[in-house]
Parts: structure tokens; C-alpha cells; sequence
């Protein structure tokens, strides 16, 4: 091979390792600025969802005597209407987590799992639990049924 | 000169040793893995930034990332689809080590590797929680479900992982906790002794090589050096980011519907879970859970098989199961919980 040549193929790879170079360290460069658009904070800022009272119902759904079962903040709620008012209740057995069933006939919730029964006001009347059933607030409002964590009280 | 040039010439210098004639692209695999490992790492720690590990504020916390923060669409997606590949990856990887039967002598880094698989198994499985959606909260009863009717090990496993049999209070911070403070750090040790075992003990020679190169047991030397070993690696890494950001970009994951509790959602779970679907349909829970167990275990004792068409055997059966497996996992995974 005759110097010259050897001399154009050296250029051209240097030339080559030189647009190679350039290519990455671009590409480099890009990465690197997204990482910085996405660490820096967004226009709107993160609003953590909150649980305020939150409208479950219609009064005409729950009659005098009746229960219904109703989602507050994505968690299953009994909500009965009982002639002292109103009483919500979470749906989740105290024992193990599975979802009480209201017994109208007998006025008390029953956990099919493992047989634990609580009282329409949520105390443990029998079976495996230990806790009564957590309360919430429910309130009618101009025939609307709400609910609102207790905490809020 | 140029410190870029001084740089190269130093690596150059460094790797200019050839690699033995045995050694071909397969070896790559390893480096590949690292690097996607290092790709979940980086990916993983933006993520973190928005983020909000609690019951009711993770479904929001990524949907903000999804539709607020900018390219956060991209740096998830990256997560997810490098998640995908990790596993092909680490499958092509194991796949590879036993039928090239270079567990060989190295029985103690082969389990490091089984630990491995498994810990990559278990980020999988904490990550699909996070989402804190319809599927990834039913998925995860569903198998809070299964571990119930596991004498021992699953009532262990329910008390260590979801903090008892509620999965709405402690469970997703428990995940998270795993996810990013725990298996990281666990990953991180034994992919360290990983390496230095590979080191230690060196690339596996196959018996028809060995003998032939300049010292005992070493194959003879090809025209390939470390450094264009090193280079390829460079390319498929490249190649390979190149990839997931046309995955991110085409085919970015989505959000599913915010939890339901009163309305069950089927079994959906990603492809690598395929086969333990496919054996609870074929098999009762708790005999499915000891297969996988006992499966995993006959693994470990591998290195024991001396005979090595016996050993290819096997493989080829095991992976013909699991395919098997996997493609009634696909098919069924929709039906009843």
C-alpha cells in the first residue's frame, strides 16, 4: 500500500472516530437534560388526594330498616338507616379482612369467612374478632347521604 | 495527545490481552445484564423523586408522574420496559450457563446466580404493587390469597411482606420498602460476589478446548481482544437503550383504573409470571407452591449432575415445561380467581 493511501484511511477513520465521538457525547448530552427537565419540579404542584366528606347516596336508596353497602375514599362502607339515624360502618371484618354482610332480619352483620358477627353499631357479638368494626360520620344533608372520616369531628 | 485519546490508549493497553478462542458473543450476555441492572438502578432513583408510598396518595403520585412531570412518562416507561428485558436478559443468561454446562467447578457462583434470579424475581413482583391500581391490587390479593393455603412458609412470608392479611395499610409501604431499601442492597452484594467468583475463578473452559491453550485448563487464544470485546459490549449497550426508548416512546405503559374493592378484577400478570399461573391451574395451590420450591432447589443441586447429556436432558425438559406452563398461564390467566 502506497503511503498516500495509507495516510487517506488513517483521516478517514479518524475523521469517522471523531463523528462517532460527537454522536455520543450528543446523546450523552440529551440524556443528561432530561434528567435534569424531569428532576425539576413541574408546573402544577402534587396534590395529595384528601378525604373530605364525600356524597355516597341518595336518602331514597337507604330506607327506614335498610342498609347499603357504599365505597368512601375506594374502602367498602355499611350505611344504615336505623330510627336513632344514621350509622356507617367499614365493611372489612376486624378479624381477617373479608367484606361483613348486613342481616336485616336479624339486625346484625356477619362475616362469611370465619363466622364473626357485630351489632348494627359495629361491637363484636361473636366468632374470631377482638375489634369492633370502625365508625365513620354519616350525615343527611337536603336528602343526600354523606360521609366524612370520624377523625373529622 | 488528547486526554480522550490518552484515555482510549489506556484501555486499549489494558485489555489488549486476547480472549481465549472459546469465548464468542454469548459471553456478552453478563455485561448486558449489568448494564440494564445499572439502566432499573438510575431509572428507579427518578422515580422515587414523586413517588408517594401510601395507600392514598400512590395511585395519584404516578399519575403525576405520568401526565405533570416532564418526561416522566419517558422515565417510567424506561423502568418498565428495561424490567421486561432484565428478565429475558437474566432467562437468555441462565439458559445459556447451563446448557454451555459452565456451572462446572463453580458451584458456588451458579447458586449466587440462582439468588440472583430469584431476587430479580422478587423486585418484579414488589414493583407490580407500586402502581397501587385495579390489576396491581388485585393481583397482589390474589396471591395473598394463595400464600394463605401454604402451611408455614405462607403465613411467614404474609407476615414479612404484607405485615399481616390486610393489604391496604402496611402492605404497599412494606413493598416499597422491599423494592428500593432492601433487594437493591441485597442485589447489589450478590452481584458483587458474583463478579469476583467470575474473576476469581475465571471464563469456564469447555472440555473440547481445554489442554489446547498455554496453561493448564485454558483454551488457545482467538484474534479477539478484551478491548473489542469491551467495544461490542458499548454497542449492545447503546443498541439496546436505543431500543427501550422506541419502547417507552411507542408502546408507553399505562395507568389502570383507580382501586375497586367491591369489584374483583381477573388475574393480569405480566408474561414472566405465565408459568406459576399455568401450574396453579394445573395443580392445587399448595402443591404448586412446593413444585416451584422443589424446582428451585433441583437447580441448585445441578452442579451434582456429572453426566453432561444427562444434564442437557433435563434442561431441555425443565425448559420445555415451562414453556409449556407459560402458555397455559397465558390462556388461563383471565379465568377465576
Amino acid at each position: 500500500m502506497k503511503e498516500h493511501e495509507r495516510e487517506t484511511i488513517s483521516d478517514r477513520r479518524g475523521f469517522l472516530g471523531k463523528l462517532l465521538g460527537g454522536a455520543l457525547g450528543l446523546g450523552l448530552l440529551g440524556v443528561l437534560g432530561a434528567v435534569v427537565a424531569y428532576i425539576l419540579p413541574p408546573h402544577r404542584r402534587f396534590v395529595a388526594p384528601v378525604r373530605r366528606r364525600q356524597r355516597v347516596a341518595h336518602a331514597r336508596e337507604i330506607p327506614l330498616g335498610k342498609g347499603k353497602q357504599v365505597l368512601f375514599g375506594g374502602e367498602p362502607v355499611w350505611v344504615l338507616h336505623l330510627r336513632e339515624g344514621l350509622i356507617a360502618l367499614s365493611a372489612r371484618c376486624t378479624h381477617q379482612g373479608c367484606l361483613v354482610q348486613w342481616d336485616e332480619q336479624r339486625g346484625t352483620f356477619a362475616c362469611p369467612c370465619h363466622g364473626g358477627r357485630f351489632d348494627a353499631h359495629g361491637n363484636v357479638l361473636a366468632g374470631l374478632p377482638t375489634r369492633p368494626l370502625p365508625q365513620l360520620r354519616a350525615e343527611m344533608i337536603q336528602d343526600e347521604i354523606y360521609l366524612a372520616p370520624r377523625e373529622d369531628r | 495527545m488528547t486526554p480522550l485519546r490518552k484515555l482510549q490508549e489506556l484501555i486499549q493497553a489494558e485489555f489488549r490481552h486476547p480472549v481465549p478462542a472459546h469465548v464468542g458473543r454469548w459471553h456478552l450476555v453478563g455485561g448486558w445484564l449489568l448494564f440494564l441492572v445499572a439502566l432499573q438502578i438510575l431509572s428507579g432513583i427518578l422515580l422515587m423523586i414523586y413517588y408517594r408510598p401510601s395507600p392514598d396518595e400512590a395511585y395519584e403520585s404516578v399519575r403525576y408522574v405520568m401526565n405533570d412531570v416532564r418526561l416522566g412518562w419517558l422515565v417510567r416507561g424506561m423502568h418498565y420496559w428495561g424490567a421486561h428485558l432484565l428478565i429475558v436478559v437474566l432467562l437468555l443468561h441462565l439458559v445459556r450457563v447451563y446448557f454451555f454446562t459452565a456451572y462446572r467447578e463453580r458451584e458456588l457462583n451458579w447458586a449466587i446466580g440462582l439468588l440472583l434470579f430469584l431476587g430479580v424475581g422478587a423486585f418484579a413482583f414488589t414493583g407490580m404493587l407500586l402502581p397501587w391500581d385495579q390489576q396491581a391490587y388485585w393481583n397482589a390479593d390474589a396471591v395473598r390469597n394463595a400464600l394463605e393455603h401454604v402451611p408455614m412458609v405462607g403465613k411467614i412470608i404474609l407476615e414479612l411482606l404484607w405485615g399481616g392479611h390486610e393489604l391496604e395499610t402496611g402492605a404497599l409501604l412494606r413493598f416499597y420498602i422491599f423494592h428500593v431499601g432492601l433487594l437493591p442492597w441485597l442485589l447489589g452484594m450478590l452481584i458483587a460476589a458474583h463478579l469476583y467468583l467470575v474473576n476469581r475463578q475465571g471464563l469456564y473452559t469447555p472440555s473440547p478446548f481445554q489442554g489446547e491453550g498455554q496453561g493448564e485448563g485454558q483454551s488457545p487464544a482467538s484474534s479477539r481482544t478484551y478491548y473489542d470485546m469491551l467495544l461490542e459490549g458499548l454497542f449492545l449497550a447503546l443498541v439496546t437503550f436505543g431500543g427501550l426508548l422506541t419502547l417507552a416512546v411507542l408502546f408507553t405503559p399505562t395507568l389502570g383504573e383507580s382501586i375497586d374493592l367491591l369489584r374483583p378484577s381477573p388475574v393480569q400478570v405480566s408474561w414472566y409470571f405465565w408459568p406459576v399461573v399455568g401450574l396453579f391451574r394445573l395443580v392445587s395451590v399448595e402443591l404448586g407452591v412446593w413444585l416451584v420450591g422443589l424446582g428451585f432447589v433441583g437447580l441448585f443441586l445441578v452442579p451434582l449432575l456429572r453426566v453432561r447429556w444427562m444434564a442437557l436432558g433435563l434442561g431441555a425438559l425443565a425448559v420445555l415445561g415451562v414453556l409449556v406452563l407459560t402458555v397455559l398461564g397465558y390462556l388461563t390467566q383471565g379465568g377465576p380467581r
